[in-house]
């Protein structure tokens, strides 16, 4: 079952790993860290921790003096650090590291890439490289009959790779022959050959988590965005004091086009509280907009910020009971909106909420620079301005709420809710899209009764859905926040069946028309393709599926709206209690729509495309502008978060195990645009075998780059190709061979050839041939 | 003999606009004593049956040393012709055959019918040389060392023959008469026909 190939973005991926001193953000025994996308590096004066997520390996040097630390090759980079309201920006950043006199003469540096650290033995002239000795505290050390070192430290698996050594003598490297020794007690030596004693000797081993790859990040990667000039901008919310479910710091590094580091930003609550990032917008100039959830008093917020003080969150200023129960709930999260500026320092934060529980699910930047932000809030006294809706105590009121560019107050902020505050009901804003225009469309859910949700459609026009279907369903509207009041809403429909519905993600097409995706429990859940479309009707599959719905200008009508559901559940992880675990969508330069869901449970199907069984937790749909044929993309053993594409629309992810390229899992079909010749089948009474030269050209004047299959589409029973490179499983047929193909010339340009060999058990060797496009799985 | 002899011959003209056939020319030079064979080889790709019926064979300054074999759809004898047909995959026949001079010359009709249906390509006549076994080198640009190709296609039959190292050459032409005069068809056809009643009358009496 092909899986997404873990491959970083180029800019992350080129990027060397850089360390900062330690300003209060880790233990006091880290005196230098280094948090690369695969690992998390804590140099001190008695060894090394190397950490990915909340597992550790403890690199300790047995019979060493407590080092002096010091930092070396200065980088570009700055480091940004906001913790328990300290403020402490563009510190500099190192690409190296070195522990001195370790032993005598010996000096220990660490340096690595994104994916793993390196640490160099400097043995200088007449040093002794005997006395090194290295210890995994409470690892299990063993062996490997490659020379490498398999070590297994709490219930993480590492590699460190055979030694290389080498001298440098007259301008050249001389190579060393080195080898690791393991005692007994696990305890590492070094075994060397011959070398000049009198000139300095460097030891070069690599550390990695076991099998580490692209894949294997370190921060939790689930929140990425790509900026106009292709800059990548990867953050989340994790903890490597304790465990994953410690929430105290919140991160966001950037990544050049060019493979730079450019920051890292770091907010950490010094009293344990948590920040929750849910949501990343970035403006052409590189600045970005963080939306999230926080309980911490130390979101780094401006005096003139709207809220700057958590405490301070509004509260009617009326002494009275209200008020004390107001004052009694400071202790809830609140949402937060910060914007960086381009060199990752924050700009402007403020916290957005009121006395009790609110928490902002996404941020979109519109024009302007004013921030929209959407939500949900269980306070009444939720600051609004223009609003359409105020806000009651409903157990949720989904929000929407303008900023002003520079943070400092708000332009707009209502409501959307069921008129009545009862306990049964509730509404949840999960995605705001903003267009040229400064109009907002919300995407959310709400669970009501008849009649008690606003509906519209737009000019007057009837809204596509009044009544709700049943249990949940999902809403879709658009405001004018240059209005007020009644005229502020454009637009509100319902979107579904008889059971629970709802949408999580939206974004506007090419054409301006608003797209969103969730998920449905509904049989009946509307579906719809334009009449003469190719597109296939999804039927549902249950019990939950994926749901993809395009609307009307007017909301009177669907534009498209059709079904994803997988064999037996696509129910979301929730990677955190306190997190509705979402879909992701965006619309790439050509057109296309990009989804992310997480799946849980035996993914054997999805509609009209059949995989073998496994179980993803991620998976991304490609759907292709204008007609909406989905293309079912790579998926992951990761929860996924967030689909950004770069200028070229090649589409990445965001997941708990770093970001992942994707790729088609189910190849596009190219048989009509190339031209396939079959040679003669002729018996090779050497080979015992049956010989074919197929020669293939594009039957357009662009070449088909390598990588795209020849699929031998109904061989007879007892006919086989000996040398497939892999059998279909989405590809029509299911379970026909293929073989990889080189690049197919132009048309004008003449034939590729292949040479095919079969067996055959008394069969024709006959077959019709198809061809699958390049990339991922098939 | 000769009767059938002349009476297979009549078959084959009469039934050339569904058969292609040919003659072929193998020489193999300086191959003296060395144990060698002819392996023919009709290859099924589709739906369409076929039948490839080698005949008339004559060996100049070599001779067959061991037993005609077959693979798959077989039948027949080096006298009186061997037949291959694609019932099965692979489909050959082999006869080994050894030098005596440095000239020596094997020749051979085929008669091969063109049956072709889609899809995909037709189905495969050849013939590799071996020698102790291994298969001889030709300049066969399928790559295969064969000797002689004939694909069936939707044109018909279009047989090529190959070269190989130390001279050795396949050429395609004319079928060869059989071993006599060579009379007009239709004067085969007549003296047939009179031959047949003749001997019916011979055998009545």
């Amino acid at each position: 079952m092909p899986i997404a190939t873990p491959t970083l973005p180029p800019q992350v991926a080129q990027s060397p790993a850089a360390f900062v001193r330690n300003a209060g953000q880790s233990q006091s025994n880290v005196v230098f860290e280094s948090s690369a996308h695969g690992y998390k590096l804590e140099i001190g004066s008695h060894g090394a921790v190397i950490r990915k997520a909340a597992r550790k390996a403890e690199l300790q040097f047995a019979g060493a003096s407590p080092a002096q630390v010091t930092a070396e090759d200065p980088v570009s980079a700055k480091f940004h650090l906001y913790l328990g309201g300290q403020r402490r920006e563009n510190l500099p950043m190192y690409g190296r590291v070195r522990q001195h006199e370790i032993y005598p003469g010996i000096d220990a540096v660490y340096y690595g890439t994104q994916r793993h650290a390196e640490y160099d033995f400097v043995i200088r002239p007449q040093a002794d490289p005997s006395r090194i000795r290295i210890r995994f505290t409470g690892a299990n050390v063993r062996l490997e009959p490659d020379g490498s070192l398999r070590v297994d430290a709490d219930g993480m698996l590492w590699e460190q790779k055979p030694p290389r050594a080498f001298q440098r003598i007259g301008g050249e490297t001389k190579p060393v022959d080195a080898r690791y020794a393991v005692a007994a007690d696990g305890e590492i030596s070094l075994r060397l050959g011959a070398y000049d004693r009198n000139t300095e000797l460097t030891i070069d081993p690599t550390l990695a988590p076991f099998g580490n790859t692209a894949a294997a990040g370190l921060l939790n990667s689930r929140y990425i965005a790509i900026d106009p000039q292709n800059n990548v901008y990867v953050g989340d919310s994790n903890d490597f004091k304790a465990t994953d479910t410690d929430l105290t710091t919140m991160r966001m590094a950037k990544f050049s086009a060019a493979g730079t580091l450019v920051y890292q930003f770091h907010v950490q609550d010094d009293r344990d509280r948590s920040f929750l990032l849910r949501s990343l917008a970035v403006a052409a100039d590189g600045s970005l907009v963080m939306g999230g959830t926080t309980d911490s008093r130390d979101l780094p917020t401006n005096s003139n910020a709207f809220q700057p003080n958590k405490d301070l969150a509004s509260c009617p200023p009326i002494p009275n009971s209200a008020t004390v129960n107001c004052i009694l709930r400071f202790g809830r999260a609140d949402g937060f909106v910060l914007k960086l500026r381009p060199a990752g320092t924050v700009e402007w934060a403020t916290y957005l909420g009121a006395g009790d529980r609110d928490g902002v699910n996404s941020v979109a930047l519109g024009p302007g620079g004013k921030v929209y932000a959407v939500g949900e809030t269980l306070s009444n006294f939720f600051p609004t301005k223009n609003e359409f809706q105020g806000c009651s105590t409903l157990p949720e009121n989904a929000f929407l709420t303008v900023l002003r560019a520079d943070g400092t107050d708000i332009d707009y902020s209502t409501c959307l809710r069921p008129s009545f505050s009862l306990s049964s009901r509730s509404s949840l804003a999960y995605s705001v899209a903003v267009d040229a225009s400064g109009f907002a469309y919300v995407a959310g859910d709400v669970r009501a009764g008849n009649g008690e949700f606003p509906v519209r459609g737009a000019g007057g026009a009837a809204p596509f859905q009044s009544n709700p279907g049943g249990g949940k369903d999902a809403f879709l509207a658009k405001f004018n926040p240059a209005a007020s009041g009644d005229a502020s809403l454009v637009y509100s429909t319902l979107v579904g069946g008889s059971s629970d519905d709802r949408l999580d993600a939206i974004t506007l097409d090419a054409g301006g028309q608003v797209c969103a995706a969730g998920r449905t429990q509904s049989s009946n859940y509307p579906r719809f393709v334009a009449a003469g479309s190719t597109t296939p009707l999804n039927t549902f599959r249950g019990p939950v599926d994926l749901a993809v719905t395009c609307l009307s200008a007017n909301a009177s009508s669907l534009v498209f709206s059709n079904l994803y559901g997988v064999q037996v559940t696509d129910l979301t992880q929730n990677l955190e209690p306190s997190e509705p675990a979402q879909r992701w969508m965006t619309r790439d330069a050509q057109g296309r729509l990009h989804v992310t869901s997480a799946f849980s449970g035996t993914f054997t199907a999805v509609n009209g495309f059949d995989n073998a069984t496994v179980n993803p937790a991620g998976v991304y749909l490609q759907l292709a502008a204008g007609t909406r044929a989905v293309s079912i993309l790579s998926h992951t053993p990761e929860t996924v978060g967030v689909v950004a594409t770069d200028t070229a629309s090649v589409p990445f992810v965001g997941t708990t195990g770093g970001i992942r390229k994707l790729e088609n899992l189910c190849a596009a079909d190219l048989t009509a645009t190339v031209q396939v010749i079959q040679g003669n089948v002729v018996f090779d009474v050497f080979t015992n075998r049956f010989r074919q030269t197929v020669s293939l050209r594009s039957l357009v004047p662009a070449p088909v780059p390598a990588g795209a299959r020849l699929v031998f589409a109904g061989l007879p029973k007892g006919v086989a190709v000996f040398q497939p490179a892999g059998t279909t499983s989405c590809f029509t047929p299911a379970g026909a061979p293929f073989v990889i193909l080189p690049v197919l010339p132009p048309f004008s340009a003449g034939f590729a050839t292949v040479t095919v060999e079969f067996t055959s058990t008394g069969n024709a060797v006959v077959y019709v041939p198809k061809i699958g496009g390049p990339g991922g799985g098939i | 003999m000769k009767m059938h002899g002349l009476l297979t011959a009549c078959a084959l003209l009469a039934g050339a606009a569904q058969a292609a056939q040919f003659g072929v020319t193998v020489n193999v030079p300086n191959l003296s004593n060395d144990n060698l064979a002819l392996v023919f080889q009709l290859t099924n790709s589709n739906a369409a049956a076929n039948t490839a019926t080698i005949s008339n064979f004559q060996f100049t300054n070599a001779a067959v040393n061991g037993a005609l074999t077959f693979q798959g759809g077989g039948s027949g004898s080096i006298a009186g012709g061997v037949v291959i047909n694609d019932t099965s995959n692979p489909n050959l026949a082999t006869i080994p055959f050894q030098p005596s001079a440095s000239t020596a010359m094997v020749t051979f009709n085929v008669n091969l019918t063109e049956n072709f249906t889609g899809p995909g390509v037709g189905d495969f006549f050849g013939m590799n040389l071996l020698q102790n076994g291994t298969p001889l080198d030709s300049n066969d640009p399928n790559g295969l060392d064969l000797f002689l190709a004939a694909a069936i296609g939707a044109n018909g039959v279009s047989p090529v023959g190959y070269e190989g190292l130390r001279g050795i050459s396949v050429t395609v032409g004319d079928p060869f008469p059989e071993t006599g005069s060579v009379p007009e068809p239709s004067t085969m056809l007549l003296m047939g026909a009179g031959l047949a009643v003749a001997g019916a009358l011979k055998a009545r009496r």
